[in-house]
């Protein structure tokens, strides 16, 4: 038991003496993000929102430095959550104020280093910025911001392939909804009988748009033109 | 039989106000394709207005295309395509008192029956070739001036999207039903026709029913909601649409799929017993009605 | 079976009102039948039941020996009919009128068998014109050409001279004779014009507020003692007084300006004028007066 005690106390000791600092730490991810200029990518998007139902849709993404991302639904109908400009995090840490960087400890599930990211710039979008990093791949598992006009959002990022360019394979965004609100009369349904929804239903509910990467194009320069 | 048939239709294209029926309905229709043309983007505005804010905006010329479009105007139609199906319809029995060529049919050689099974199968025809005139401009113009892309449906709570070869066979289907609900309103016509000696009594009438009940489907008043509404014709006439509301697993449509398909083949079946309600007080009377006309 | 039309017991109420009252009568064949009364008497009434238009509260009727109830369609293909003015599709052509109505009757004729049923009624030059363009003549020939489209055997026809002119009504009893003289047909009419019906029909029904007042052959109905007879003279009272010393001054009835009007038998006639020639009375005319419409008003008066 004795032994047992003495191997836990050190390693617990020695992982903590090789921490690095959040500074650190930012800076590495940080540095991955960058050496992508831009990127074009084949995406599907999938929406889990509770009054939407529609097919995974193809899109196209763009992402130019610093600070330009588009997504583009070329055929079909998709529904690209507000604010998914800022799904884009190196535009994020890239911006040209600066921020406070808090060190929030680890994800005891997942071991994930969390850090506190409180822009100093008073006019940034983001108001607070939670990120879950993974400290050995130097990769962002996790995000969750607060946003000064769209409310709160979360991401969850799974990399693969292209993971030394900080670029995931899928992205899970997920969102506060608002209400779902179509004036009465408006819309002429057919009323099946059935027990239905009522609006109170689609209140405060979470939505969910998740986009599964394939195909990132890096480096091969994008046209400004896309992004107007 | 077939040929008295043939006969009764070349009366119908023989009366002005039937071609007049038609250019209508095409004028109708282009005017909403042209609204829609130029100013679309607006209505596509309201039906996602129901999202607010969430979502950026989706490109207007992907949700507005030649199924959305077909669609709306079926939306708009509701009213115009049953007073001219009443038009005809309501005519056949009370226009020929009116006209006073009643008497000398029902003293041929031909039983009260078969007359009125003749002209009431005119008038479907009629009311069949209307619709069909209704899906070539609707559906198939509207696809050549708007192309075709995936359909959006604003659902009252919920909106709805299908991917382009999603959306035909429903439109198929749709167009049978919407078959159905007009002969049950024609078959509404030509029971009020049987009642009286002049042709403006049924067709005021029918039209009044179904704005009325249209009014008591669509008020949204729980005490209609609970009461009547299940059992207004109008209320199922709207069934076409249930063939445009899917199932969902997470939120992803499922193709080919439709929400409540026992619900829309039950209105169907309610539909077709009311056609056969209101043809069979129609043989009923006349068959013990005194031609005074 | 030379009854064309047997009526037993018909009776027809409307709510209270009762239109037909027990009606009995026989059509024979052949015959020109005349049906008649004042408006509202029950003719109308009484034809829409022959035609199946209306049904009977209760009673029978038999048409060449069938049933009408029963044999409802192998009757009517045998029948023509105008009931009142002939109203036609206003908005098809004369042709298109008659192909309907023939189709109607189970027939089918090419267009050239239908230009020629129109020429008898002398509408071939107009045949393509829409109907709404025909007078009020032409309609009514029309009219008969549709009622004779299925060379009926028996032909009803219910005021057929209503609304017409001088010229209008000659052209009717032209036909009714034709139908009946020249085609052999049984032609059963009603009509409140007294006058027509005298020079048309061979047997006669009145009816007054639904009842029958009187049925038989038209020599059988009209009493020969009721003959009335207008005499045209140079004076009225002067032949008045000549024939006070007479036997006939009982036959007066009236001697007003040049005409006296006696009543006598019909044989009794010549043997007045002769008389009359004897006494060198100056005579310019004799009518018999309307004895059907006397005898007619006799038996409505209570």
């Amino acid at each position: 038991m004795k032994k047992l005690f003495l191997i836990v106390f050190a390693f617990v000791t020695l992982g903590h003496l090789s921490a690095q600092t959040p500074e650190e730490l930012i800076n590495k991810v940080k540095a991955k993000l960058e050496k992508v200029n831009d990127y074009t990518a084949q995406g599907k998007l999938k929406t889990n929102v509770i009054f939407i139902k529609a097919p995974i849709a193809s899109v196209r993404v763009y992402y130019k430095k610093p600070d330009r991302m588009k997504i583009v639904n070329e055929k079909g109908i998709s529904f690209i959550p507000k604010g998914s400009v800022n799904i884009n995090l190196a535009k994020f840490l890239s911006a040209a104020g600066n921020y406070e960087i808090v060190d929030a400890g680890k994800e005891a599930t997942t071991g994930l280093r969390i850090l506190k990211l409180l822009p100093t710039d008073e006019n940034s979008d983001i108001v607070l910025s939670t990120l879950y990093i993974d400290e050995k791949t130097e990769l962002i598992k996790k995000a969750k911001n607060t946003t000064r006009d769209n409310g709160t959002y979360e991401l969850e990022m799974t990399y693969g392939k292209y993971s030394s360019y900080g670029l995931p394979d899928k992205v899970i965004f997920s969102f506060n909804t608002k209400d779902y609100k179509l004036p009465k009369g408006v819309t002429f349904d057919y009323d099946d009988g059935s027990q239905k929804k009522t609006r109170d239903d689609l209140k405060n509910k979470k939505g969910k748009v998740e986009i599964t990467y394939s195909e990132y194009v890096i480096n091969k320069g994008v046209d400004d033109s896309i992004f107007k | 039989m077939i040929s008295l048939l043939k006969i009764e239709i070349f009366k119908i294209f023989k009366r002005p106000r039937t071609y007049i029926a038609f250019a209508v309905i095409a004028l109708i229709i282009i005017l909403i394709q042209v609204a829609l043309k130029f100013g679309g983007e607006e209505y596509v505005g309201l039906m996602l207005s129901g999202m607010g804010d969430s979502f950026e905006k989706v490109p207007p010329e992907n949700i507005l295309n030649g199924y959305l479009v077909c669609f709306i105007i079926l939306n708009l139609l509701l009213i115009h395509v049953p007073i001219l199906v009443a038009l005809v319809a309501g005519d056949a029995i009370a226009g020929e008192a009116n006209m006073g060529t009643l008497r000398l049919l029902v003293s041929k050689p031909v039983s009260r029956a078969k007359l009125l099974f003749v002209k009431f199968t005119a008038s479907v025809i009629y009311t069949l070739l209307l619709l069909i005139w209704v899906a070539i401009l609707a559906l198939f113009v509207s696809i050549l001036v708007f192309g075709v892309n995936w359909l959006g449906v604003a659902r009252e709570l919920e909106f709805n999207v299908m991917e382009a070869n999603d959306v035909m066979w429903r439109y198929a289907l749709a167009f049978c039903f919407a078959a159905i609900g007009l002969i049950c309103v024609a078959s509404l016509a030509f029971m009020l026709s049987v009642f009286s000696d002049n042709s403006i009594g049924p067709i005021v009438a029918t039209v009044c029913v179904i704005i009325v009940f249209t009014i008591l489907t669509q008020m949204q008043i729980p005490f209609y909601d609970e009461t009547i509404k299940p059992y207004l014709f109008t209320t199922h006439m709207l069934g076409w649409k249930g063939f445009f509301y899917v199932k969902a697993v997470d939120g992803v449509t499922v193709k080919g799929s439709i929400e409540n398909l026992p619900a829309v083949l039950k209105s169907a079946a309610i539909l077709v017993l009311y056609t056969l309600g209101f043809l069979g007080i129609a043989f009923w009377y006349f068959n013990k009605k005194n031609i005074l006309s | 079976m030379s009854s064309i039309i047997e009526v037993r017991g018909l009776t027809k109420s409307f709510n209270e009102i009762t239109a037909v009252d027990d009606l009995s009568f026989t059509v024979n064949k052949k015959e020109v039948y005349g049906f008649l009364g004042q408006n509202g008497a029950g003719k109308s009434t009484t034809i829409r039941m022959l035609l199946s238009l209306i049904r009977p509260s209760s009673g029978n009727i038999k048409i060449f020996g069938l049933d009408l109830l029963s044999h409802r369609k192998k009757i009517l293909q045998r029948v023509g009919a105008i009931i009142e003015k002939p109203d036609l599709y206003k908005y098809l052509t004369a042709v298109e009128n008659l192909r309907f109505f023939a189709a109607m009757s189970g027939l089918k004729f090419d267009r050239n068998q239908l230009l020629a049923k129109l020429e008898k009624v002398g509408l071939l030059e107009r045949a393509d014109s829409k109907v709404k363009t025909y007078s009020q003549g032409m309609r009514q020939r029309l009219g008969i050409a549709v009622a004779l489209v299925n060379d009926p055997d028996l032909i009803i026809l219910d005021e057929p001279m209503n609304g017409l002119d001088p010229q209008g009504i000659a052209d009717v009893r032209q036909l009714i004779n034709h139908l009946s003289k020249d085609l052999g047909k049984t032609v059963f009419i009603s009509s409140h014009l007294l006058t027509e019906m005298e020079q048309v029909a061979d047997s006669l029904l009145i009816i007054h507020k639904g009842r029958k007042i009187a049925e038989g052959n038209m020599q059988q109905l009209l009493n020969p003692e009721q003959t009335k007879i207008e005499v045209e003279t140079n004076s009225a009272k002067d032949l008045e007084q000549k024939l006070q010393q007479t036997g006939w001054q009982n036959k007066i009835i009236s001697a007003n300006g040049r005409k006296i009007t006696m009543q006598m038998k019909k044989e009794e006639i010549p043997v007045f004028v002769q008389q009359m020639s004897e006494m060198k009375v100056n005579i310019y005319s004799i009518h018999t007066k309307n004895s059907l419409e006397d005898y007619f008003l006799s038996l409505t008066a209570h």
